[in-house]
């Protein structure tokens, strides 16, 4: 949990209780007055000792009988964001989906909601929200599912950290299938397997459990859930009701969760997702240098059918099949593979992304046919992103607002973090679909629209190489009646997996 | 004498009509104009020269045609007339046209600082045929029939109904002001 947590700085002020204190001229007094007591009492400070890893970080106390810590210092050791209500005067600490309210000189605190005892008024002075050490031991450990011990002879403050929790688990209907969400206290490891295709088996490594957990209630292909603890963790057991296709799991962060979803539609065997255990640490793909996991990305699906061939070939049907194959296809050379979709089901561009990034995959491969309103065009080529150009974001065209008649035209907002993921990873993507692109076309007897930059939504997000393979023209005769084939989609899937593997070895040296 | 002057004014009329019809059939299509090819003559009211920008056959590259159509005085609304005279598609067989069937522009605006914006109806998005190239075809012959006409113009903002778009076809980010050199 705690690398998580951000480096340790000082950030006084901003987003401190400074806000309220231009509300009122008794404010101003207090300012004054609250000063001249801070600099009475000159600040001291305690280390902060991480039992788990030894990490120690340092926290401004000051002196009012006993010691009280700065608040805005324990936020940035445990990696919580600190919000201040200027109107209400609370300041609200969060972090990992947990929330922490309280109230200068109010000695209860909201955790997630609830009341509970502050252990000792948090107070104001110069400008800072300070707590005693009851308010660590107490609401402070339990925001931060931490044992705290305060030892005030020597000055220091220990954090032991306790097991990730299995707090919660919801079942709930979607578009796409039936959902069970497990909300967990921080991340951990976990496994998914499929016993029989009457239960699926969620394996949470080194979880506790502090309330026995069980929906009996079915719901959708869910006929009940039962969550339990085993000797080295919390095991879950979904009792699957018929007509569930397959499923899949992703672990996501802030609050950590996994959600596993029983989708619908194709009877087939369910994948294995076992190589999805955790999300790792920093840039995915970077922790271990290696080029292990691929998530597919079946161009289009549901009620967007893609392009349409002559023949009413539909472009959703031919990137789903291709793959299918190039799973197959990467499986035998020993990747993980994953799909944004398993089946014809509608997942929105933004959302592909964040699901290869949750995963952690280490690349992106988007499959798509091309299409041109003429008979003629044809051709394969491979796509990697570019961002728009530096007078479309943000500069003269950001500043306000145009009116069209009645509709107002908000102004462009500079790129969002969202958004701006694959910036760091261009290079990389560039080297991927030049890889990619040479050995399909080796492999195949396609035109060559060779390797291009765009703008593309579903790249945009990815936080790993991520390419975009136009595989053929669906809108050419000729190309339509190819795509139709599973022999010459099973050539493609091989070419990009040859492809693959190549920049595999490039990356590791091999 | 109030029957001659009925008589002039409905002889005037006529010949104006006259006048009217003939230029708006008059479109002489001619041949792809070599690259940096001459801008639209600017001659306000009347009659003008404008240049729309296509596809070739085999989504290679981009091809102008001239044409001589009659656009009002008004900026936006000549704007609006050149795109909806683009949306009709080009009349030489080696271009191909890059708007969908039946997509209508609604509104130009121009803000006075290089930014174009373009309100479309339903059909851009709802007709698209898709693919990345047929989407970028469609966003270079928009942003570049407007760069041509309209030289001051940097960047082209995408609009349907009057709100911002993800994508025309699924694939190039629409959201965001199209600039002219990116979308050569």
């Amino acid at each position: 949990v705690w690398t998580e947590a951000s480096p340790v700085t000082r950030s006084y002020g901003s987003p401190g209780p400074s806000a309220p204190l231009r509300t009122g001229r008794a404010w101003l007094w207090t300012t004054v007055v609250l000063c001249a007591l801070a600099c009475a009492a000159p600040a001291d400070a305690a280390r902060l000792v991480f039992e788990s890893d030894g990490r120690s970080a340092t926290v401004e106390t000051t002196r009012d009988g006993g010691a009280y810590f700065n608040v805005g210092d324990l936020a940035a050791v445990f990696g919580a964001v600190r919000h201040w209500n200027a109107q209400t005067g609370k300041m609200t600490l969060t972090a990992r989906g947990r929330r922490l309210t309280l109230t200068p000189g109010d000695p209860f605190v909201a955790l997630d909601g609830s009341l509970v005892n502050a252990g000792g008024p948090p107070v104001l002075r110069g400008g800072q929200v300070w707590v005693p050490a009851g308010f660590l031991v107490g609401p402070l450990a339990r925001f931060a599912d931490a044992e705290i011990v305060w030892l005030p002879d020597d000055g220091t403050v220990h954090v032991r950290h306790l097991p990730p929790v299995v707090r919660s688990v919801t079942v709930g209907e979607r578009e796409d299938g039936t959902a069970i969400d497990f909300g967990l206290s921080g991340p951990l490891e976990f496994s998914v397997e499929s016993p029989s295709r009457g239960s699926v088996d969620v394996f949470f490594s080194g979880a506790r459990l502090v309330d026995s957990l069980a929906v009996t209630e079915g719901l959708g292909y869910v006929a009940a859930v039962s969550v339990d603890t085993v000797q080295a963790g919390v095991q879950a057991r979904i009792s699957v009701a018929g007509g569930a296709g397959g499923y899949t799991a992703v672990l996501y962060r802030d609050p950590y969760r996994v959600e596993i979803v029983l989708e619908r539609g194709r009877e087939r065997a369910a994948p294995a997702l076992k190589g999805l255990a955790g999300v790792k640490p920093g840039a995915p793909g970077r922790a271990g240098g290696g080029v292990e996991t691929v998530m597919i990305d079946p161009g289009h699906g549901g009620p967007d059918a893609g392009a349409r061939g002559p023949a009413g070939l539909l472009e959703k049907d031919v990137t789903l099949r291709l793959a299918d194959q190039l799973m197959d296809a990467l499986r035998r050379k020993g990747f993980y593979v994953f799909m944004t979709r398993s089946s014809d089901s509608a997942v929105p561009l933004g959302r592909r992304a964040e699901i290869a990034n949750m995963a952690a995959a280490d690349i992106f491969v988007s499959l798509q046919c091309d299409a041109y309103p003429s008979p003629v065009a044809g051709g394969m080529s491979v796509s990697y992103y570019e961002p728009p150009a530096a007078n479309a974001v943000g500069g003269a065209r950001g500043a306000g607002l145009v009116r069209l008649d009645r509709v107002e035209v908000p102004p462009v907002p500079d790129a969002l973090l969202w958004n701006r993921m694959q910036e760091d990873y261009i290079g990389e993507s560039r080297a991927l679909a030049r890889t990619i692109h040479t050995s399909m076309v080796d492999a195949l007897s396609l035109r060559d629209r060779g390797t291009e930059r765009g703008t593309y939504v579903v790249l945009a997000g990815c936080a790993m190489p991520a390419v975009l393979v136009d595989v053929a023209f669906i809108t050419s005769p000729a190309q339509e009646q190819e795509l139709a084939d599973p022999g010459f989609l099973r050539e493609v899937a091989s070419s990009i997996a040859n492809g693959i593997a190549a920049y595999r070895s490039r990356v590791q040296g091999g | 004498v109030s029957l001659i002057r009925v008589k002039i004014v409905v002889i005037l009329l006529v010949v104006v009509a006259g006048v009217l019809l003939f230029a708006l059939r008059e479109r002489r299509p001619e041949e792809a104009l070599p690259e940096g090819g001459v801008l639209a003559e600017d001659v306000g009211p009347g009659v003008q020269t404008v240049v729309l920008v296509f596809g070739d056959r085999s989504a290679s590259r981009l091809v102008e045609e001239r044409r001589e159509i009659v656009v009002p005085d008004d900026r936006s609304e000549r704007a609006r007339r050149i795109l909806e005279a683009l949306a009709e598609g080009p009349s030489e067989s080696g271009a191909v046209r890059t708007l969908p069937e039946g997509t209508k522009v609604r509104k130009v605006v121009f803000d006075g600082t290089g930014g174009a914006y373009v309100d479309f109806s339903r059909e851009l998005v709802d007709n698209h045929p898709g693919g990345s190239t047929g989407e970028l075809f469609t966003i270079r012959s928009v942003v570049q029939t407007l760069a041509r006409n309209f030289p001051d113009v940097e960047t082209v903002r995408f609009l349907v109904e009057g709100k911002e778009i993800e994508t025309i076809a699924g694939h190039i980010d629409a959201s965001v002001p199209m600039s002219v050199e990116q979308y050569e």
